[in-house]
């Protein structure tokens, strides 16, 4: 899951927001890492990209562990 | 010595044209270019008396001809569409002028765009240099060998040549896709002694108006032809050619470009109503992006579409052709200066070549 916490600090960088040393499964997207829905359509296209999932269609993703369950399969 | 009236694969003059018309010569042989053939033809066709006697006779002729020009959109958003113009209102709005004028041919013949250039070639009895079909370099080339005075092209297609300076060209005409005034300014830098023409024309009804910034008023001969009705310009059937495939709303056509209103009479053309999307719930419009974009430094050309996202509804995809010495980082930091939240590429990637039209426009 590296690539996937490489993704999120590399928004959360470009758009001026606090980078994280280490993410909990519990970290809110919203309401801890600060993204809003611009930077979360950034982050399902990277995220698109690199294991060729869409995180957010069908279902509700909110979380750290809610991304990693859907990449999990 | 005659003077030349095309510059192709041949110096073609106005005598061996007014020859060809009179049937004194044919020129059904492979040493002449597709583009010679088809003017030539093309002017011959339009002529109905049996022997023109000289250049202002053949005008004269021309005038006076019923015979209809066959027409094909660009199909920049779809199927090219065929168009019956009649010669006459193609040229009603070109201007006989005293001056000594070479054209540069950046259109494809076979397209409102193109015929408006050569016949307001042949109508002055200027000199027309190919210019549609060669490459970028060879088209530097040709502008500065040839001493091109005139140049009429898309806005696209002059970001793509502005390598060197041209000092030669007295006038400059954008058309075809939007262009605000920055962009007519930065590119007017290197045309140092041309004049800046916008003009607006449209296969379906030709050249309509025409101003010296990015500002437009309806002409008053158009007054009740013209109208605006949600932002979008509409044409009344009387200016517009003939054609199976224009949808008409009673009398009217709607272009489908959309305009914004500076003050009471005068608008910009701001884009085509079909490049608006939503994305996280603002109307994104794609050429206005594009034209943001193109403002910042090392931006050679953009291309800016739209993907459906399950977050915003759309995104933005960026390409981007950028000179050499500047960074796609650096100009991803300097967006966020002109753009707005929603206006930014979620996606954007450095590409060789952006794919135009065959009149020069994005291709979308």
């Amino acid at each position: 899951m590296n690539k996937l916490y490489e993704i999120i600090n590399q928004i959360l960088k470009e758009n001026d927001l606090d980078t994280f040393d280490k993410f909990e499964d519990s970290h809110h997207l919203k309401n801890d890492l600060g993204l809003d829905s611009f930077n979360l359509a950034e982050l399902t296209v990277l995220i698109e990209d690199e294991y060729d999932i869409d995180i957010f269609e069908g279902d509700l993703v909110f979380t750290i562990g809610d991304i990693k369950q859907k990449l999990n399969g | 010595m005659d003077k030349i009236f095309l510059i192709d694969k041949n110096e073609i003059t106005y005598n061996d044209l007014i020859s060809y018309v009179n049937g004194q010569i044919t020129i059904w042989d492979s040493q002449y270019s597709d583009l010679e053939r088809f003017i030539l033809d093309t002017i011959k066709r339009l002529v109905s008396e049996p022997y023109i006697e000289n250049h202002s006779h053949l005008i004269d002729v021309m005038e006076d001809t019923n015979g209809n020009i066959e027409l094909k959109t660009s199909g920049t958003t779809g199927e090219p569409k065929i168009i019956y113009q009649s010669f006459e209102k193609m040229i009603r709005n070109i201007k006989l002028k005293d001056e000594d004028m070479v054209w540069g041919l950046f259109y494809p013949i076979n397209r409102m765009a193109g015929y408006q250039v050569l016949f307001q070639a042949l109508l002055n009895k200027d000199t027309l240099v190919n210019m549609n079909g060669y490459d970028y370099k060879d088209i530097q080339q040709r502008i500065l060998s040839y001493g091109v005075t005139h140049i009429s092209a898309t806005p696209t297609l002059y970001k793509m040549i502005l390598d060197r300076v041209y000092p030669n060209v007295k006038q400059i005409t954008f058309g075809g896709e939007r262009s605000s005034k920055d962009l007519q300014h930065k590119i007017s830098d290197y045309f140092p002694n041309a004049r800046v023409k916008n003009i607006y024309a449209s296969t379906e009804a030709g050249s309509l108006f025409a101003s010296n910034g990015d500002t437009f008023t309806i002409p008053k001969k158009f007054m009740d032809k013209i109208r605006i009705k949600n932002d979008e310009i509409w044409l009344h059937k009387d200016i517009v050619g003939d054609s199976f495939h224009i949808k008409w709303d009673g009398n009217w056509y709607n272009t489908g470009d959309l305009v914004t209103f500076v003050n009471k009479n005068e608008f910009k053309i701001i884009g085509r109503s079909t490049n608006i999307v939503k994305i996280g719930g603002y109307n994104v419009n794609l050429e206005l992006v594009e034209s943001k974009i193109q403002q910042l430094d090392g931006v050679k050309l953009v291309k800016i579409t739209s993907k459906e996202n399950s977050v915003l509804g759309n995104i933005l995809i960026g390409e981007i052709i950028h000179y050499d010495g500047y960074s796609l980082i650096d100009i991803k930091r300097n967006m966020k200066n002109v753009l707005e939240k929603w206006e930014i590429p979620t996606k954007l990637k450095v590409v060789e070549s952006i794919e135009l039209t065959e009149n020069g426009k994005i291709k979308r």
